[in-house]
């Protein structure tokens, strides 16, 4: 199964878990947020990757330099999971 | 992301997540397992502010997340309720953007299927000289390539400077 159909199944899921009423809420947040213009600004394929160092888990820096020094990054950004 | 990791390190790539999340809160959410990829603690959403992704929670939303007990500004570390859009970048070696997946609705992520795609395609050997492996070599002695440049390197460094590194650069992508 593909990761886009196990959060396809999520989905269905979560349609019959959440009051209709906050799945509203959250799809117009989804929907404004898609409509702000928002994705216009996000990096751009064949643009220059931003440098950063920030700290690791256990507190220690971490610099985009150093690792794509040693090979290509997969950078994710996530919101974290609650 | 576990299950897509070793596909990714056989690709010579580096897996990191960037999240605003104080470092407990991320320990807290990840998946019980040995963490074989790095989570980068990006402290105000600075480095998400520089890629784009920046976004503060609506506030219809912001009091859905406190009735389910989520509180963001505390979890930020920042009193904030910004985020970043979730995404996957794939960044070569030479610090360029090569794939952007970014989508305001956050229950869609790209396939990992894709990302090691992209590292193939990234990884895959373009040649610069003659010496690469099912490269066309100049056939000798009348081709005018051949008779220019020297057999089995392109490009010449002078002994000890750049020669060490140039094989290496062979196998970057562009």
């Amino acid at each position: 199964m593909s990761l886009e159909e196990k959060l396809a199944a999520i989905r269905e899921m979560a349609k019959t878990r959440m009051p209709p009423k906050f799945r509203a809420i959250m799809q117009k947040g989804t929907d404004d947020l898609r409509a702000s213009g928002i994705m216009g600004g996000v990096g751009k394929v064949g643009a220059a990757a931003p440098d950063f160092t920030l700290p690791n888990a256990t507190g220690q820096p971490v610099s985009l330099a150093a690792l794509r020094a040693r090979g290509p990054v997969v950078l994710f950004f996530y919101r974290g999971r609650w | 992301m576990q299950q897509a990791l070793p596909k990714i390190t056989a690709a010579g790539a580096s897996l990191v997540v960037v999240s605003p999340q104080v470092a407990r809160t991320i320990r807290e959410t990840e998946e019980p397992k040995p963490m074989t990829y790095k989570v980068l603690r990006d402290l105000g959403n600075r480095v998400v502010e520089q890629y784009g992704l920046v976004f503060t929670l609506p506030e219809a939303l912001q009091a859905i997340y406190a009735k389910f007990g989520i509180d963001l500004p505390k979890g930020n570390g920042d009193g904030t309720w910004r985020l970043p859009v979730p995404a996957r970048f794939v960044i070569d070696r030479e610090g360029i953007i090569r794939a952007v997946d970014a989508d305001p609705d956050y229950t869609r992520r790209p396939e990992p299927a894709e990302t090691v795609d992209v590292l193939k395609r990234l990884s895959a050997p373009r040649c610069i000289s003659f010496s690469c492996p099912g490269a066309r070599r100049p056939a000798e002695p009348d081709d005018p390539l051949g008779a220019r440049w020297p057999r089995g390197f392109g490009w010449r460094f002078p002994p000890g400077s750049q020669s060490d590194a140039a094989p290496e650069r062979r196998q970057q992508s562009w």
